[in-house]
């Protein structure tokens, strides 16, 4: 008897000791995690905080731990603002139950702003939520890198267009008889350079989008947007293209159609797919656009009854460059980037793109975005 | 089917003393995220684990304890048996 | 018709710019940066400037500054000329007192007199910022 009860006794002991060397095991994990860390409890209290959040952040651990997560750590915006509680990844997080990454900035216990990229997700045991783990990292270098890619893009559109310009007005001014009369040949020619200069500054346009896009430096304005209004000023602009064609263009709504979203990003996706629409259906075709709104999200869809899309090119409408055999048929003008352009933006205001299309009957884009 | 609905508006309606007009909002993505379904389609079960989410996601909005406990009692008494059948709320007791 | 002044780094288009306004019948007088207008401006009095907003030795911004359009030349109409949609540099500028932005490289030479007249003949407080 005493025998086993010593036994029972070691063994208690070295279970024990085995839990205790765990504990002090995964602390040392989390206390080596190269990013800033923070856990909360289900009251939002902070149970663990590693040494590279303090030195970020510049708190002792005494200070923090147990406090309110929102108070102790001030979430701001670039202007210094509290966030709303609500906008918070970590209420997000948990609004949504899924893990949540996104910039903000961190205000700092001597009162400074700090830039981080912040990646939070729920702690699950045994089913139920009972805190959260926030991981983050100082983003101040990288944030430069981005403002310096921007800057440079910026200027190399800037001084791409302007020979460009140059060349249009000066074509102009020659077929409009600026400089002596013309002839209706040469004015012909003229406009051909003119031509070519438009095109030329559209596709200078969809390649500094593209590299905005690659390089990541496209910053996203979401406000609240009238769908139906936006279309409408997209079908507007692009009314001259449908007249000329004899391409009639509708537009269709069961409901005000308002989302929170980047406008002129999304004024971009919808002219691209439009001008799209029109530029591969023939005289006398015509192109619908719907909006349709579900639950959570809005749906786009830009029908046209053009000269649709093979199967067997189906698969790379998206990618860089491509443009489908029929196409290029009918119509030599294109760059082929339009769709890879809309697949990023559309991605970057966090919806998807997808279509349906049979050669010579017609296409239908759709694109649907979280309201 | 009028049965779900009032459970969720009650939800709703509780919710509403606390988070204010966001309080349909509030809920209805809960309901859609946690458990991928129409918020009109709420079951006292469903309820059950929706609470422990509410009580986090409020905990972060607030600081206060006592009235994050205040709330998710009251919607722990729309679980409770005699609510289901007759559809009403529970009388708060005294205190 | 009006006293125009065109402040552009560009020698082409500054050429084409007075070229085309001159047709038009305005008084066109032109600089190449923001120093020399502001030069200019000490002895000619425009009704609407024409102002890129790059240029060297000084920028359309620092020559609005400059120029404080605000408080003396409030009838002054200013278009800002670029090619940088959507840039805080246009921002900037409208705050400044400009009157409207134009995108260089979609001007043909028509819309240019048309945009002019337009700027001519509505008030200088109706800004389209």
């Amino acid at each position: 008897m005493p025998a086993s009860n010593e036994n029972t006794k070691k063994q208690a002991v070295v279970g024990s000791r085995s839990a205790a060397e765990e504990r002090a095991q995964s602390e040392a994990i989390f206390n080596s995690i190269g990013d800033g860390a923070i856990a909360t409890d289900e009251f939002g209290k902070i149970t663990r905080i590693n040494p590279t959040a303090l030195r970020i952040l510049g708190y002792k651990e005494k200070e923090i731990i147990g406090k309110w997560f929102p108070s102790a750590v001030i979430n701001v915006d670039e202007n210094g603002v509290p966030l709303s509680l609500i906008d918070r990844p970590i209420t997000r997080a948990f609004l949504t139950g899924a893990t949540v990454s996104d910039r903000a900035y961190f205000q700092r216990k001597n009162g400074t702003r700090l830039a981080v990229s912040i990646t939070v997700a729920p702690i699950i045991h045994n089913n139920r939520p009972i805190g959260a783990i926030e991981v983050f990292r100082d983003i101040t270098l990288e944030l430069k890198i981005d403002r310096m890619k921007s800057e440079f893009i910026s200027l190399a559109s800037h001084q791409l267009r302007t020979p460009l310009s140059a060349i249009k007005t000066y074509a102009h001014m020659l077929a409009d008889g600026y400089m002596g009369e013309i002839l209706p040949l040469q004015r012909r020619s003229l406009e051909t350079i003119i031509g070519a200069t438009d095109r030329m500054n559209e596709l200078i346009s969809t390649l500094l989008n593209i590299t905005r896009i690659e390089s990541g430096s496209i910053a996203i304005i979401p406000k609240t947007t009238n769908l139906v209004k936006l279309t409408e000023e997209v079908i507007k602009g692009l009314r001259h293209i449908a007249n000329d064609k004899h391409i009639d263009v509708k537009l269709k709504y069961s409901a005000p159609a308002i989302l929170k979203t980047d406008s002129l990003i999304l004024k971009e996706v919808l002219s691209n797919l439009l001008s799209n629409a029109l530029k591969y259906t023939p005289e006398q075709g015509s192109v619908t656009i719907k909006l349709t709104g579900r639950n959570q999200h809005l749906t786009i869809s830009v029908h046209d009854t053009g000269f649709g899309i093979p199967k067997h090119s189906q698969q790379q409408i998206f990618t860089k460059f491509f443009r489908a055999p029929n196409v290029i048929k009918h119509e030599t003008s294109g760059t082929g980037l339009g769709l890879y352009l809309v697949k990023g933006l559309v991605t970057r205001l966090g919806g998807k793109v997808w279509f349906e299309s049979e050669e010579n009957k017609g296409s239908t884009f759709y694109i649907s975005l979280p309201k | 089917m009028d049965h779900r609905t009032r459970l969720y508006d009650r939800v709703v309606r509780i919710t509403h003393i606390y988070l204010g007009p966001a309080a349909d909002r509030f809920i209805a993505r809960q309901v859609q995220n946690h458990l991928g379904k129409e918020p009109e389609k709420l079951t006292v079960d469903d309820l059950v684990q929706l609470i422990d989410w509410i009580r986090v996601a409020v905990s972060l909005l607030t600081d206060d304890t006592e009235i994050v406990e205040e709330y998710v009692l009251q919607l722990q008494r729309l679980t409770y048996p005699e609510a289901e059948a007759t559809g009403k709320r529970v009388s708060s007791d005294a205190g | 018709m009006a006293n125009v002044l065109i402040v552009e780094d560009d020698q082409d288009l500054n050429a084409a710019y007075t070229i085309i306004l001159k047709k038009e019948g305005h008084d066109v007088e032109s600089a190449f940066n923001g120093q020399e207008a502001l030069k200019l401006l000490k002895k000619f009095n425009p009704e609407l400037i024409l102002l890129d907003l790059l240029m060297p030795i000084m920028g359309g911004l620092e020559f609005l500054q400059n120029y404080s359009l605000k408080e003396q030349h409030q009838d002054v109409k200013v278009l800002i000329f670029t090619n940088m949609e959507n840039s805080p540099e246009v921002t900037e500028a409208y705050k400044l007192g400009a009157h409207r932005c134009i995108i260089k490289s979609w001007t043909a030479p028509q819309n240019l007199a048309r945009v002019v007249d337009d700027a001519l003949s509505t008030k200088a407080t109706d800004s389209a910022a």
